[in-house]
């Protein structure tokens, strides 16, 4: 059934979507489902969902959606919510988000939930459907323990065991004869053998279950590729095998973790030696092949029987198993490689040599025509879609594959004229400037950018290390977020998400501004239901947060702390330099009639909180008739 | 000249046996051995080993705890420790240093270069 999700052609109305057959197909479905409207409140919720989070028979409509969310990631659900509302597609919050619910008891547990956003005349509704993984995880905690348990357990008689062997064979008890040396020694391959087993399995496991941490590096292939050979010199050399590099002056970078690229050119290595006739050679190749760098590894052994070409890459997949004991193989080293470079982005494939032997191959994606590509061409037609005016390549592609999973693709502009060219031509949702530009300072490419009509209102956020320009005068309405170097990327997609959070004629931002903990909180409870509000205690909490949110009304007191709140006037404007609107709300009577920007003086002492609410309610109307005057 | 001193930290016999014929093919060094991270602390704080070996997996009290107590008291905290372990993942080693190890040796070791690999990361560390 297709609910128009992601259609904006098809609208539905609150009726049609909780009529008679919308029910039952949400009551049968075996996940709970709870769908919220435009404000956040539930209207609907199915057995299953009441059942989960402990609930009876209808006591969760009319609720907000917030009962079902344990209050510390109350803030993480409404930036989930909004990041939903703006981007207008499905969006599925997976076991790496560590969300929980939490049941009318007060206890919690981990959750998967799908946000369905649902277009109506009457807002923007949510379909939550949530499924309880406590099972999973537990089961997910109990395998972890036991691969790392059997790892354990069977690594600690084998580190005795080949130790002990090792003695004997190295001399350490003296002499032995002939015959006991050479049963010793099969001893030895073979506990050898079952440490690379353990070590494979354990790999394979860490790979599949993307336990892998992959640490991505612009890489000079040769030099890996030449390293890998020296640390292999002695296996090759306990085979009389000879390995050779080809010569080439092309340097061939690839974008990859140097770690694990290593450990792919081993496994292709140490398999091409094993199968080389005593005395062979294994040369090893490097080249471009358009956008990609190709290592090539080839032998001139018997080569693959044809049989088992289609199985090759499987798990425990071994040509003939006889021959593979004889080789000392554990069938899971090539498994191992396909998995590895289909996480490096790359193929791996095999061949017929000419003259006999194989050659197998792995294509990795040149760093160059990565770095290059200022265009993210994988952009998902859903992405919000953000420049980053960023000089260093490596930076600018991590901070692209790093977004890129949070819903933004993300174009480069590796100077400031390419940026302004750039964002002149393009409607970027945000722009994201490093203010240490090498060739033209960052603050000289903001203060363009806010020159050009196109851009004016694109929020931009700057990367630094240094704050001192956030601190001087004039820079607080140009930029709308900050970010400090190394950029964490949640921070990054946080105040990104931030500063696009407000929809046009969305619901109402009010800044509050009192050093009263108990005013903030008792205006916050009160206005709650009329705006979304910021309190800040201090006037510097009052200008960060001036540079988060565009605000459409500002609640002020006078004495703030030792400051006089009359200092932060100048700065209540919002991005485009459009005063903000600030009722006075103090103990202290001022005369402030002549200030154009003070639409109401209110005293805390003679004015009730209801008087506040009306001076709100009435400075917000006013608000919303010019929105509607000027889209007329 | 003085005997190098080597505390080596392991609750399994047959590895410390390893272990000890190992480092005995040196005859620079002297060797202590300790079956619990509870043993070591004691030993570390009245023999003064010039280098700790540590294993990771121990019942009771394990080598990062162990290490933990080494670098509290300060006749221990400057010791080097080397700890051994299953083979590691690069970000793997990293924590163990941020713990405050110098260096892992895998797990199995090759026995017949146990005590020149200890050598080389004495020196390393200039400690010989």
């Amino acid at each position: 059934m297709n609910f128009g999700v992601g259609n904006p052609k098809r609208e539905f109305t609150v009726e049609s979507l909780v009529d008679e057959k919308f029910r039952f197909a949400v009551e049968a479905c075996p996940s709970a489902m709870v769908m919220t409207d435009n404000v956040g409140r539930i209207i609907l919720a199915n057995t299953e969902a009441e059942r989960m989070f402990c609930y009876g028979e209808g006591e969760l409509i009319g609720e907000p959606m917030q009962i079902l969310v344990p209050e510390h990631l109350h803030a993480k659900y409404m930036e989930n919510r909004a990041s939903v509302a703006r981007h207008r597609i499905p969006r599925r919050f997976g076991p790496s988000s560590h969300l929980l619910g939490r049941r009318q008891d007060g206890t919690e547990f981990p959750i998967e939930v799908r946000l369905n956003p649902i277009q109506t005349p009457d807002g923007l509704l949510v379909l939550s459907v949530i499924v309880d993984i406590s099972e999973r995880v537990r089961t997910d905690r109990l395998k972890d323990e036991f691969v790392s348990t059997v790892s354990h357990e069977l690594r600690t008689p084998l580190t005795s065991i080949a130790g002990s062997l090792g003695l004997l064979i190295g001399g350490a008890a003296g002499k032995l004869p002939d015959q006991a040396m050479r049963l010793i020694g099969i001893a030895q391959s073979n506990s050898q053998r079952l440490v690379r087993l353990i070590n494979d399995i354990l790999d394979i496991e860490k790979v599949e279950s993307g336990q892998v941490i992959f640490n991505f590096k612009r890489i000079e292939t040769r030099a890996l590729v030449e390293q890998v050979i020296e640390a292999n010199r002695g296996y090759a050399d306990g085979f009389n095998v000879r390995t050779k590099l080809g010569s080439g002056s092309d340097t061939a970078e690839v974008y990859a973790d140097p770690d694990r690229l290593a450990q792919v050119v081993t496994n292709l290595l140490s398999n091409a030696i094993k199968f080389s006739k005593r005395g062979g050679e294994v040369s090893i190749a490097i080249e471009k092949r358009g956008e990609a760098v190709r290592i090539a590894i080839r032998d001139h052994g018997p080569g693959i029987p044809p049989e088992f070409r289609p199985r090759i890459f499987e798990k425990f997949a071994q040509a003939d198993t006889s021959d593979a004991r004889q080789k000392g193989g554990t069938g899971l080293g090539l498994s191992i490689v396909k998995q590895i470079v289909a996480r490096l982005g790359g193929e791996v494939g095999f061949a017929d040599a000419d003259g006999g032997g194989t050659v197998f191959y792995v294509d990795l994606p040149d760093w160059a025509l990565m770095a290059n590509r200022a265009i993210d061409i994988e952009r998902d037609s859903h992405d919000m879609r953000i420049l980053l005016c960023e000089d260093d390549p490596d930076a600018a592609i991590a901070l692209r594959e790093g977004l890129r999973p949070v819903g933004f693709s993300t174009d480069f502009a590796h100077s400031p004229n390419e940026a302004i060219a750039r964002a002149r031509h393009t409607s970027y949702s945000a722009i994201v400037v490093d203010l240490e530009l090498p060739d033209g300072d960052g603050v000289g490419l903001i203060r363009r950018l806010r020159e050009q009509p196109e851009v004016y209102r694109t929020p931009i956020v700057v990367m630094s290390a240094d704050r001192t320009w956030e601190k001087s005068s004039g820079s607080s309405g140009l930029v709308c977020g900050w970010i400090e170097k190394p950029v964490n990327i949640d921070h990054l997609a946080q105040i990104l998400d931030s500063a696009l959070a407000r929809e046009p004629n969305g619901r109402p931002h009010i800044l509050h501004v009192d050093d009263d903990v108990d005013v903030l909180d008792l205006v916050a409870d009160i206005l709650r239901s009329t705006a979304s509000i910021t309190s800040a205690a201090s006037l510097d909490e009052a200008r960060r947060a001036l540079l988060m949110h565009p605000f459409d009304l500002a609640v002020l007191d006078m004495n703030v702390g030792s400051a006089s709140g009359l200092e932060l006037l100048p700065a209540l404007r919002r991005l485009d330099g459009e005063p903000i609107p600030v009722i006075i709300f103090s103990a202290y009577v001022t005369n402030l009639d002549a200030n154009p920007q003070v639409e109401a003086n209110l005293n805390k002492s003679g004015a009730s909180l209801d008087s506040l609410v009306a001076a709100v309610r009435d400075r917000l109307m006013l608000r919303s008739a010019k929105v509607q005057v000027n889209v007329r | 000249m003085s005997l190098i001193r080597i505390l080596h930290v392991d609750d399994e016999p047959d590895i410390r046996e390893v272990v000890d014929i190992s480092l005995a093919l040196n005859p620079e060094f002297e060797l202590q051995a300790c079956a619990s991270g509870e043993e070591a602390i004691t030993a570390a704080a009245e023999w003064s080993p010039i280098l700790i070996l540590l294993d990771v997996m121990m019942p009771g009290m394990d080598g990062p705890t162990t290490l933990a107590h080494l670098r509290n008291n300060p006749k221990t905290s400057d010791i080097p420790v080397l700890f051994m372990t299953a083979r590691a993942q690069t970000c793997e080693l990293e924590h163990f240093c941020s713990l405050g190890a110098q260096g892992v040796i895998s797990k199995p070791f090759d026995p017949m270069t146990l005590a020149g690999v200890v050598r080389d990361h004495l020196q390393t560390l200039r400690r010989i």
